[in-house]
């Protein structure tokens, strides 16, 4: 299952599946093999050789014995870029989001445009550094929601694409 | 000495410069940008002028408005830092006619490194080996093609005007040779303003190597012990040592002398660096860094001299109050840049919010940092947040220290190069001291980190337990409904945990 955890205010995209070996845990795109065993009101949680006494209470969790404040503000496909908004017929509508916040510094494409999976959308500058926006896949552009040298953040839809 | 002194930079090279200024009786003037309102080094300074918006160009570049702010405020010298106008040759020479010092080289000798063609035949002309390459403008691509040729492949396109790593273009065949040189033309002109490159060789397994160089108003030249700076990922410094664990004291001397030399041939003023690559051997010139370095703690710590205090001292007229004799080695120093980059997403830039921030102490132990928890790191500037620096008696002592400090350093919030410096501080060829340039990517360090850290470990077992507890299928909208906790539930529970008192029964609703 894919969901975003807020630890005290620092936030991780987390996935765990069920492997042969126990859950497979990846935060953040790190992965983890891990044995996780109910016992009573803690989960007793083995990470390689560490091991970990988890509480879970209301909005709290104790690991040990120190307290922290956790949050599931998303559950699932929610993070998985494109996201899947609507299913019609074959086609379907794809919001693109940047990867990291920063400046679009160059549009390459304009609503109607068909590009080519791989194709840069858009280009973002973040840090002195350029990152190309590519298409997820073939498709039309429906919708461009950005303006050269404006600055966007990481969750912002920068365009719309449909796939057939 | 000046009594007031303008630092036209941020982050943690302008509080590092300010600490300095303080210690020297000197009032400190920051400036910073409107995205910058609560950054760190605007705290820090005695004072600071918001100097405009958040991009570059309109305030830390901005160089009308940072002389306007240094004459408003009464500065008697600018200290750039490094980047943003550091090399600007036409920034110092706007200082000069404004009657205000600048705290570096003259424009002329600044005008002079910075052109990457002009400094090598300097450098040629003082006596220096300089690294193989052609000395002009490569105008087009067959004429690429032929020197290419001469040289022999693998080649390096790298723009005349270029610095920081960006605009140059490796070319290991013949017919990759005309996209590179299209490509690093139009990087260089959207850097640097300038298309223009030349050619050089590109040196396998070679070892970047450089001087640290100090000269006083009258032309006294000092040296400083080499510091390797070989661990690099698209030409950009990740880790640089001190000494170097493959120069010999006879090569360190000769690397010492023509470094000095080279600098004074130009008529260089106050610090400067000399870079070297190492090869089979022998080295030869690189170019030179007109700027005080990023690195310069390292040189610091092995030295126990205090490089901006020299700069100061040399750009009030006086001279740098050591001499070379002084500057006997002790120990093993080095660096690991923390920046605001995800290693595991090819670093990735991380601009955000740091939420936790907990520096490593210990003996030995250096951070220049410009961050603090709680601050908000913009996606406008360089990503470095912090240098963590380390002093050991031997090279292995200091590797120690660092594995430990890499280790204890916490920052959340942002993803940052800590696992990076956690993996790297682990690969057997540096810990034998047998490094080269692109020794990152020629191990494949990054795509065989495992691990984030002990607190993303913590979060994984988090996660793992919240799913087992059935909380995670749940979903968010759960979290709406629950009714809030009374701090007097709360704290019933508490002392429930702690074994004392007594508790509001545990409601099984989860």
């Amino acid at each position: 299952m894919r969901f975003r955890l807020v630890v005290d205010g620092d936030s991780h995209d987390v996935d765990v599946e069920t492997g042969p070996r126990g859950l497979q845990v990846r935060v953040d795109d790190a992965a983890y093999t891990v044995v996780a065993r109910p016992a009573q009101d803690t989960v007793v949680v083995r990470i390689g050789r560490r091991s970990y006494r988890v509480r879970v209470h209301g909005d709290r969790v104790f690991v040990g014995e120190a307290s922290h404040h956790f949050a599931i503000p998303e559950v699932a496909d929610l993070d998985e870029r494109p996201t899947r908004r609507v299913r019609d017929r074959a086609r379907r509508a794809v919001d693109v989001r940047p990867p990291m916040p920063g400046r679009v510094v160059r549009i390459l494409v304009r609503p109607g445009d068909r590009v080519k999976k791989g194709q840069t959308l858009v280009v973002l500058e973040a840090m002195k550094m350029q990152n190309e926006i590519p298409a997820p896949a073939d498709a039309r552009v429906t919708d461009v929601r950005v303006a050269e040298g404006e600055s966007v953040t990481g969750d912002r839809v920068i365009a719309v694409l449909e796939i057939r | 000495m000046f009594r007031r002194l303008l630092i036209a930079n941020r982050g943690e090279i302008a509080i590092r410069v300010a600490r300095t200024a303080r210690e020297m009786g000197i009032h400190s003037i920051g400036i910073h940008s409107q995205a910058d309102r609560d950054a760190l080094h605007r705290r820090t300074m005695d004072e600071s002028v918001e100097v405009g918006g958040p991009l570059p160009a309109q305030s830390y570049l901005n160089i009308e408005a940072i002389l306007r702010a240094a004459k408003e405020t009464r500065a008697e010298a600018v200290h750039p830092g490094y980047g943003f106008l550091s090399e600007n040759a036409g920034f110092a020479r706007r200082c000069e006619e404004e009657g205000i010092a600048f705290v570096g080289p003259p424009a002329k000798a600044m005008a002079l490194s910075g052109d990457k063609i002009a400094s090598r035949t300097a450098m040629r002309e003082a006596g220096l080996p300089v690294t193989a390459g052609v000395d002009r403008v490569v105008r087009t691509v067959d004429e690429a093609r032929a020197l290419a040729a001469t040289l022999g492949y693998p080649v390096l396109f790298k723009a005349t005007a270029g610095g920081g790593g960006i605009g140059m273009s490796r070319v290991d065949r013949p017919k990759d040779l005309a996209a590179a040189f299209e490509s690093a033309r139009s990087v260089a002109r959207a850097n640097f303003g300038n298309p223009d490159l030349f050619l050089e060789k590109f040196l396998q397994r070679a070892r970047h190597v450089e001087v640290q160089v100090l000269i006083g108003g009258r032309g006294k030249g000092l040296g400083f012990v080499e510091r390797e700076c070989s661990v690099q990922r698209r030409h950009q410094k990740l880790v640089e040592e001190t000494p170097s664990p493959a120069i010999t004291s006879s090569l360190r001397r000769k690397l010492i002398d023509a470094a000095v030399r080279g600098l004074r041939s130009i008529g260089y003023r106050n610090a400067g660096t000399v870079e070297f690559l190492f090869h089979d051997g022998r080295f030869t010139f690189n170019e030179v860094n007109a700027r005080l370095q990023v690195e310069h703690p390292i040189t610091e710590m092995v030295t126990g001299v205090d490089l901006v205090r020299q700069q100061l001292l040399i750009a009030s007229g006086h001279e740098a109050e050591l001499s070379q004799s002084e500057l006997a080695v002790r120990g093993h120093a080095l660096e690991c840049r923390i920046n605001a980059e995800d290693p595991l997403r090819n670093f990735l830039p991380s601009p955000g919010r740091i939420v936790t921030y907990s520096e490593p102490v210990g003996p030995g132990v250096r951070v220049d940092s410009g961050v603090a928890a709680g601050s908000g790191i913009p996606p406008y500037y360089d990503p470095l947040v912090a240098k963590l620096v380390v002093h050991g008696r031997t090279r292995s002592l200091s590797i120690r220290r660092m594995q430990g400090a890499v280790e204890a350093f916490d920052i959340r919030g942002v993803h940052t190069t800590l696992p990076f410096h956690r993996a790297f501080l682990r690969e057997t060829s540096f810990l034998r001291g047998n490094l080269w340039t692109t020794m990152v990517a020629d191990l494949r360090t990054i795509e065989r980190i495992r691990s984030r850290g002990p607190w993303e470990e913590t979060v994984a077992a988090i996660a793992a337990a919240l799913t087992v507890r059935g909380r995670v299928a749940m979903g968010p909208a759960l979290a709406l409904e629950r009714p809030r906790t009374s701090a007097w539930a709360l704290a019933g529970r508490r002392s429930q945990f702690e074994g004392g008192g007594h508790a509001v029964p545990s409601r099984r609703r989860w």
